[in-house]
């Protein structure tokens, strides 16, 4: 076949690209004059329309080939009667809600099953279910540097967005829609946001909070809230209480502003300072009448309590990075942790992210957030570990932190597996296996 | 069969039929009576201890029993070294302190598979599962006079509390933003049909959010519904009302619903403003109106209480003993004694529900056969000859 595969001048592009023609493919890359955006609506500006025609003009393809949806390249592909073949394998990729999902030349994979059946339900009649997979196998040998790691970004909110500080909302929706985010984020295995928000609080969120889409987008509007407003606070909120609950014994790399973390510390240690004030006045009531040494020595208590307080407070920052974009660096932190943190984004319901893989294939042992997609492909407790809450994310440190020999056995099987089954070349020869 | 028993009674509303099961098994019973075991006051918990363990010292005894577990019960008979049996047909049933709940002299018997694996877990054992029992025979028994067919004929009734005005007192207390966030977990649980969510929802964080002096008052004024101790809320008092909001919420949609199409009759000591088409009956005796409301409905609906997580409701089997015809709600346990569609209808959602209760009104042949099977079923295995049986195999008293 002669596939067009649009490029973005990353890796991974050049990777797949690489890989289809391992498997006896001719590709042609292109690539937009101007970036274009996957996790908004995709529009095209004119230089970028005139550009992509001219590219069809001047050749005949048999594919089009895109790393996530493009309504548009699906509308051009449709007019040509060319296949349309696209891999959703980040998300949030929004053009899915659009009408051209229906388009008979399309054939969309997804990296998320829920993903997959979302197509179905709004006519994708060739929607099929591919998960991400590592692009490459790691080649740094296992070394204990940090006791943990957690890579990731975390996006901070706008304050006045619908969960934030100033949000528009009155009290009782701003209620409503935290119980409905609270729920969510410690129910992890379903969505309890689409078709669930109350007709008074939906309008009220949809009278702040405008939320605008191309005329023909017309799926269920709670999926559009839960898409814009509900997932990412939910990420955010997972990620900052996980990391409040693990910094001061992983290795962070993040953008998150240590201010916010740090103020978010000095809550915790405020509350902290509180109880511990509490208890030493208490015990000052209870002891009152006692000789006036026993007083010094609570004086005394007080002091060391808050000393230690302070001390764990400035700790934990020795321990906080910036972000690390560069994958073979990333790949390296993986190699040099006894545990690696992942937390995936709830834009992905039930998928595998590319972290994921990374990890795995960097033989890191993995600790990551419960994804309904990795038991298709492993087996918790044999190729990695997960969690449903933070209780049980500390619950897996305090088990799996002491035991060497048992966080290799099971990074080794989880890379053993990628080895055998989850490059990307497996996905390639499946992708062409299916169209 | 040569056993004594000391049995504690607190006006629990099966005693006749028990104490009629237990004399009959040839049991000497001698029962403790005055006496108030759910007090919360250190005082009057030591008063309760003092004057029960004068009781059980009077003479010897092979047990002592009760229906629930009485945490200041399980006390006194391991520091004398007593078998206690408490057979529960509340859930959650099993309070107190870990210590008193993992006694070895406790023999506890739990309706609710769910209760007693979480019980389990936690490292409490000389835990059973064991369904409840009905008395067919005595339900069976009251007469249905002539007059008494037009007051009890319906197409639908429902026996059973709304919680409606104790939820609406307590709701008030809260703020717009605490009562919406509270609300959207119940409406949560709501949807959930086949699993308690609200045990991993609410957290202390929550309950400390809400907490002040005056929602802990009112709380307190219905202690025995939420067993509110010293001045505080706690996680699990916030979980049970949380539990009994969804419910009431779901009784209330569903009811609601049921009237706007089918003749439905509600008995209960509750009221409220959306069920303007229900015809209001008001409270009914257990012994002596109950058993007729059922045998004269068409169809006898049960929601259970969201507090009963898998169990079978003392309601389901009282219905099915009265040759009544069954639609419930889902609960696991059902299919430990019961097959559905033949003994009894289940429901997953409001809307099948509804269409559930459409179909088998129009079909009255099928709804009566299903009716006679499920009273077949719960007579002969679901009587107290039966599961005393299985109590006195699990304690050794036999």
């Amino acid at each position: 076949m002669k596939i067009l595969m649009i490029t973005y001048s990353d890796k991974l592009s050049a990777h797949i690209a690489q890989c289809f023609e391992t498997c006896g493919q001719e590709v042609i890359l292109y690539e937009f004059p101007h970036d274009i955006d996957t996790h908004q609506f995709v529009v095209l500006d004119e230089t970028n329309r005139a550009d992509f025609s001219n590219a069809l003009k001047n050749e005949v393809y048999d594919v089009i080939f895109s790393i996530e949806y493009i309504h548009e390249i699906s509308m051009y592909a449709n007019a040509l009667g060319v296949i349309y073949l696209s891999w959703i394998l980040y998300l949030p990729n929004p053009d899915i809600y659009r009408s051209s999902v229906g388009n008979l030349c399309n054939a969309i994979f997804a990296c998320d099953s829920t993903v997959v059946e979302l197509l179905k339900s709004y006519g994708a009649e060739n929607a099929y279910y591919l998960a991400n997979a590592a692009i490459s196998l790691g080649n740094n040998d296992y070394k204990s540097k940090y006791g943990a790691s957690f890579i990731e970004k975390i996006t901070i909110l706008s304050e006045e967005g619908p969960f934030g500080i100033e949000s528009k909302l009155s009290a009782a929706s701003r209620g409503y829609i935290d119980g409905m985010a609270h729920c969510q984020r410690l129910l992890h295995d379903r969505d309890v946001i689409s078709g669930n928000i109350p007709q008074n609080v939906r309008d009220e969120l949809l009278d702040k909070y405008r939320i605008l889409t191309p005329t023909d987008v017309s799926v269920n509007i709670d999926e559009l809230i839960n898409y814009n407003y509900f997932r990412p606070y939910i990420t955010m909120q997972e990620r900052r209480i996980a990391l409040a609950s693990m910094k001061h014994v992983a290795a962070v790399f993040s953008d998150i502003p240590v201010d916010i973390l740090d103020t978010e510390e000095k809550k915790i240690e405020s509350e902290e300072i509180m109880k511990s004030e509490e208890k030493i006045k208490s015990k000052e009531k209870v002891e009152s009448e006692e000789t006036l040494e026993t007083e010094e020595m609570t004086g005394l208590e007080e002091n060391e309590q808050l000393q230690k307080i302070q001390e764990k407070s400035d700790k934990w920052k020795e321990n906080f990075h910036d972000y690390i974009t560069d994958i073979s660096k990333r790949k390296e932190i993986y190699a040099q942790s006894d545990i690696n943190v992942y937390i995936t984004d709830r834009a992905m319901p039930s998928g595998i992210a590319h972290q994921v893989f990374d990890i795995m294939s960097s033989r890191g042992f993995l600790l990551m957030s419960h994804q309904n997609d990795m038991a298709k492909h492993f087996v918790c407790g044999k190729d990695y570990i997960e969690f449903s809450n933070v209780t049980d994310m500390t619950q897996a440190f305090i088990e799996y932190g002491p035991k060497s020999d048992l966080r290799r056995e099971i990074a080794e099987n989880g890379f053993n597996k990628i080895k055998k089954e989850h490059l990307m070349i497996h996905r390639i020869q499946e992708l062409l296996s299916v169209f | 069969m040569g056993l004594r028993l000391l049995v504690h009674d607190w006006g629990f509303w099966t005693k006749d039929d028990l104490y009629k099961a237990l004399y009959a098994e040839g049991i000497e019973l001698f029962i403790s009576y005055g006496l108030d075991g759910r007090v919360t006051q250190k005082e009057e918990q030591d008063k309760f201890k003092e004057e029960f363990e004068k009781r059980l010292l009077e003479r010897e005894y092979d047990a002592v029993f009760s229906i629930n577990f009485t945490p200041l019960i399980a006390e006194v008979c391991n520091r004398n070294n007593v078998m206690y049996i408490s057979w529960c047909y509340d859930s959650p049933a099993v309070g107190g302190t870990m210590e008193q709940r993992m006694y070895d002299t406790n023999r506890i018997f739990l309706f609710d598979s769910s209760e007693l694996k979480r019980n389990q877990k936690v490292g409490v054992n000389n835990l059973h599962f064991l369904n409840l029992a009905t008395n067919v025979n005595r339900m069976n028994s009251v007469k249905l006079l002539p007059a008494q067919k037009e007051k009890y004929s319906s197409e639908i009734s429902f026996v059973g509390q709304l919680y409606s005005r104790e939820l609406q007192e307590i709701m008030q207390l809260l703020g717009p933003y605490e009562s919406n966030f509270i609300q959207s977990i119940v409406d949560m649980q709501m949807r959930e049909q086949t699993e308690n969510i609200v045990g991993k929802l609410i957290t202390s964080e929550i309950v400390e959010a809400i907490t002040s002096e005056e929602l802990i008052e009112k709380m307190s004024k219905y202690n025995k519904l939420y067993n509110v101790q010293e001045g505080a809320l706690r996680v699990s008092t916030l979980q049970l009302f949380l539990l009994h909001s969804a419910t009431n919420r779901e009784r209330l949609l569903l009811l609601s619903l049921l009237s706007k199409h089918f003749k439905v009759k509600l008995y209960s000591p509750d009221k409220h403003d959306i069920l303007n088409e229900v015809e209001h009956c008001g409270l009914v005796s257990y012994t002596d109106e109950m058993p007729l409301v059922f045998r004269c409905s068409k169809i006898n609906l049960n929601i259970t209480s969201k507090s009963i997580e898998t169990g079978i409701p003392q309601r389901c089997l009282d219905i099915m003993g009265c040759h009544g015809f069954l639609l419930t709600n889902y609960q696991e346990d059902l299919f430990t004694e019961f097959e559905e569609n033949k003994d009894l209808v289940i429901y997953r959602s409001i809307e099948e529900a509804f269409d559930k209760a459409d179909f088998y009104l129009k079909h009255d042949g099928l709804r009566r056969k299903i009716a006679e099977n499920g009273y077949k079923k719960v007579r002969d295995k679901c009587n107290y000859h039966v599961q005393l049986e299985k109590i006195w195999k699990k304690t050794g008293l036999k």
